[in-house]
């Protein structure tokens, strides 16, 4: 796993690249506590993510709630790899509605619904 | 059924399969990693293997198993798509039917064929051995022409949260699933914690998995083999189709919910006060979260999509009925045309209300009548069309040119009979624009072209009837060879001057072509007259434009339906006559000043145009004085416009097309006849043939 940290204002982009997987989680989820405690906005860009597994899309589960909570903003860019796209549809994660920790309505997996059916 | 029977019906059924697996195997030349294209060949494999086994082809059934292995290998990405296993496979499929076609007798060249082409199939396989066949053909493979019932589950896989540290990956478990059959997978993810005590090595998500299957119960238990301690797993049968077909709807949304367990009685009768939709009152309540109602939605329109799947595929089964009973039909539907237009014609001179009334109801069902039997004799052309992939592939290939077969408009619907008699003038047409038409590439490139030919192959309505064109991006007709070549044969003089299409009508001249050589695809001179007669027979005109070095286009113009026309009653000597309505361009007196501005060789002018003109009295050498004013009815055909010469016009009139039997065929310039509302017959009008005689006229009186 790589990951780049661009920071705009009060915005962080992160590029996580490679693998996203069990082994790397730990490590992930350390530049997502870390990312939310300084920035007011989170954008993620997963276009050149080569692998991903059910792990990694809880742990964005989870911060995406997380930032919510904080009354931040966690998002995706537009742009999402394949690979990526395709756990996303394997695990059965896309969806029309996002859950009831969506508190800013911007559920990860809604958005994601309408691009892994193009798949 | 006796055996003959079964093994006809057999025969259908394969014949079908195979056109299926033809038109399968050409597209996956194009698209070697279709995974799609791949089950579709792979599904009538096994189907042709299934009905010859329950039909005690066994031969058949042998042989098409040793294929069926090497598909199931390359869906499973264990070999590749190449061009010799698409050729092989074709090979395979004109065997099948060989065998189906000598079912029961013994025949050892086609023996020793399949021999070797399962012998090729092998060659592709290194070191991967087929199963028996006698093992492979169990009860099931005979069953699969009826297909075992479909059953929808519904699934609740909790993992437990130490599930990744067994080091088992649910996802693996879900794929597994998803083989099974038709599936929604939905993933709970309201476990999951913030990120403060989100601990990667566990689980949090839990899922709905809702599959419509044929398999056991089983095979779905034994996907979860692996975490039978690590994780709770709910299997319900929702949905038994064979049971409930008919059924109308599904369950509500709040009685899932509440067989899953996701909500309580008490809940949803608090909830239900409110007149909004329940889904969105159970979460504005609190009492179910979204993804748990997002299950449900989606259980929901699952079993919806799987129903209407299934409505439409009984929907879509047909009835075979012979052709010969839908043959009489039509024929009785005739009659009755007949029957209900000489009830009018009484009807309207009886001037009783009620009988009239009657009448225009009778005749309102027998026109629906009438249509609905033509409907039921259209066919799409596809078929005829499809078959022409593999000439193209094969013709080309033998000629070692590269051509492009695009098809267009085959839902395109026509008569039976059409279809039928459209299949052989079209081989012909298109063995010639493969061989004569389009350049070898070497050829192409030098007229620089695209090495890859392309020949447009496309049906399309044009009022009552069907254009068929044929269009290639070839060299083109050249108007000099065909020129000399026509005077050499002495289809025309050597002074003849002929504007460009009728120089182009040459090539369908008996014994004509310009083909240097003679190859075994075509350039005997034979073909190209019949084609023209095949498509006269049906009605129908050729067409055909040019432009040399850039292509050339034939365009079949052929009729809708050849039972029933349009026609257009005249009157001559005290009998009626009809001809087709599609061909009057228009209908003008001819009177005494008419018939003195006459020229020589029974022309006139007509808005200062010449039109050649008949009198249909003389032509069927009737009798007895014409009228002072007569009518002319200007027929237009291929762009010629002919004058024929009748006593009175009467209008249009549905004909229904009778023989005129074996004594009577061959009279020149009658295509048949048809019987009137009065009873009285009246002759149909050959207006090609009739056309040509007065062109043949003209040319004798030059």
């Amino acid at each position: 796993m790589e990951c780049k940290v661009e920071q705009e204002n009060n915005e962080a982009r992160i590029m996580f690249s490679g693998s996203l997987t069990l082994s790397k989680i730990k490590e992930m989820k350390a530049v997502l506590v870390n990312v939310l405690k300084e920035f007011e906005a989170v954008n993620l860009d997963l276009s050149k993510v080569r692998e991903a597994d059910l792990a990694c899309l809880q742990l964005l589960c989870s911060a995406h709630w997380t930032a919510g909570g904080m009354g931040k903003v966690f998002k995706m860019t537009g742009n999402r790899s394949e690979q990526f796209l395709k756990v996303v549809q394997a695990a059965g994660y896309d969806r029309h509605t996002g859950c009831t920790s969506d508190r800013m309505n911007s559920c990860l997996w809604v958005e994601s619904l309408a691009k892994t059916k193009a798949l | 059924m006796s055996d003959d029977e079964l093994r006809d019906a057999c025969k259908e059924e394969n014949n079908e399969l195979l056109v299926e697996l033809e038109s399968a195997l050409l597209e996956l030349e194009k698209a070697p990693d279709d995974k799609g294209i791949v089950s579709r060949i792979f599904r009538a494999i096994h189907t042709i293997k299934g009905s010859s086994a329950m039909f005690g082809l066994d031969e058949i059934a042998a042989f098409t198993h040793e294929v069926e292995t090497v598909y199931d290998l390359i869906r499973n990405d264990k070999i590749k798509v190449t061009r010799d296993l698409i050729d092989l496979t074709l090979a395979a499929r004109d065997q099948v039917r060989t065998m189906i076609e000598s079912a029961g007798e013994e025949d050892p060249a086609s023996k020793a064929q399949a021999g070797r082409i399962i012998a090729g199939f092998k060659t592709l396989l290194p070191g991967v051995a087929s199963k028996p066949v006698v093992e492979a053909l169990t009860d099931k493979d005979k069953d699969s022409g009826q297909g075992a019932a479909l059953v929808t589950y519904r699934i609740r896989f909790r993992p437990s949260a130490e599930v990744f540290k067994q080091g088992i990956n649910p996802l693996d478990i879900i794929k597994e699933l998803r083989l099974l059959g038709d599936h929604k997978v939905v993933a709970h993810t309201d476990c999951i914690p913030d990120l403060y005590e989100f601990d990667p090595e566990l689980c949090y998500t839990w899922w709905d998995i809702i599959l419509t299957t044929n398999q056991e119960e089983n095979a779905i238990r034994d996907a979860f083999i692996f975490v039978d301690d690590q994780a709770k797993v709910k299997i319900e049968k929702i949905d038994d189709h064979g049971a409930v077909v008919g059924e109308s709807g599904y369950k509500k949304l709040g009685e899932i919910l509440m067989e899953k367990g996701d909500l309580t009685v008490a809940d949803l009768k608090t909830v239900l006060g409110g007149q909004k939709r329940i889904g969105d009152l159970l979460v504005e309540a609190g009492v179910v979260n979204p993804a748990q109602i997002e299950a449900a939605l989606i259980e929901q329109q699952h079993i919806r999509e799987i129903r209407e799947k299934q409505e439409q595929s009984e929907a879509a089964a047909s009835i075979r009925v012979p052709s010969n009973k839908l043959d009489i039909l039509v024929n009785l539907v005739g009659e009755l045309v007949t029957v209900q237009a000489r009830l009018t014609q009484t009807a309207a001179t009886s001037r009783d209300e009620r009988f009239i009334a009657i009448a225009e109801e009778v005749e309102r069902l027998t026109e629906s009548l009438r249509d609905n039997t033509m409907g039921i004799r259209m066919l799409q052309i596809g078929s005829t069309f499809s078959k022409f992939k593999r000439l193209v592939r094969d013709l080309s290939k033998e000629l070692g040119k590269e051509i492009d077969l695009t098809l267009e408009g085959a839902e395109t619907e026509l008569d039976k009979t059409v279809i039928e008699k459209l299949g052989d003038p079209l081989v012909h047409l298109i063995r010639n624009c493969i061989d004569h038409g389009i350049e070898s590439p070497d050829e192409r490139v030098a007229a620089g072209k695209a090495r890859k030919g392309t020949i447009l192959l496309s049906a399309i309505h044009s009022g009552a009837s069907v254009l068929i064109r044929i269009r290639d991006d070839g060299q083109g007709l050249d108007q000099e060879s065909i020129r000399a070549k026509a005077i050499e044969k002495g289809i025309i003089s050597a002074d003849a001057v002929l504007s460009e299409k009728d120089l182009y009508g040459l090539i369908f001249a008996s014994g004509f072509s310009t083909a240097k050589t003679v190859t075994n695809v075509s350039g005997r001179g034979v073909g190209l007259d019949v084609v023209k007669r095949s498509i006269e027979s049906l009605r129908g005109e050729v067409e055909i434009r040019s432009r040399k070095g850039e292509g050339t286009e034939i365009t079949l113009k052929l009729p809708l339906t050849l039972a029933i026309i349009d026609g257009f009653l005249v009157w001559i000597e005290q009998e009626f006559y009809v001809m087709p309505l599609h061909l009057v361009g228009e209908c003008m007196e001819f009177g005494p000043k008419d018939k003195a501005k006459v020229q020589a060789g029974n022309v006139i002018n007509v808005r200062n145009k010449a039109v050649p003109f008949l009198r249909l009295r003389d032509v069927f050498a009737l009798s007895g004085q014409p009228p002072d004013i007569e009518h002319m009815v200007i027929m237009e055909m291929n762009g010629d416009r002919v004058g024929f010469v009748v006593d009175q016009i009467i209008g249009e009139h549905k004909t229904v097309i009778k023989n005129l039997g074996t004594y009577c065929k061959n009279i020149e310039g009658v295509a048949g006849a048809t019987i009137l509302g009065n009873g009285t017959v009246a002759l149909i009008l050959d207006m090609p043939r009739l056309m040509q005689m007065v062109e043949r006229d003209r040319q004798e009186k030059r």
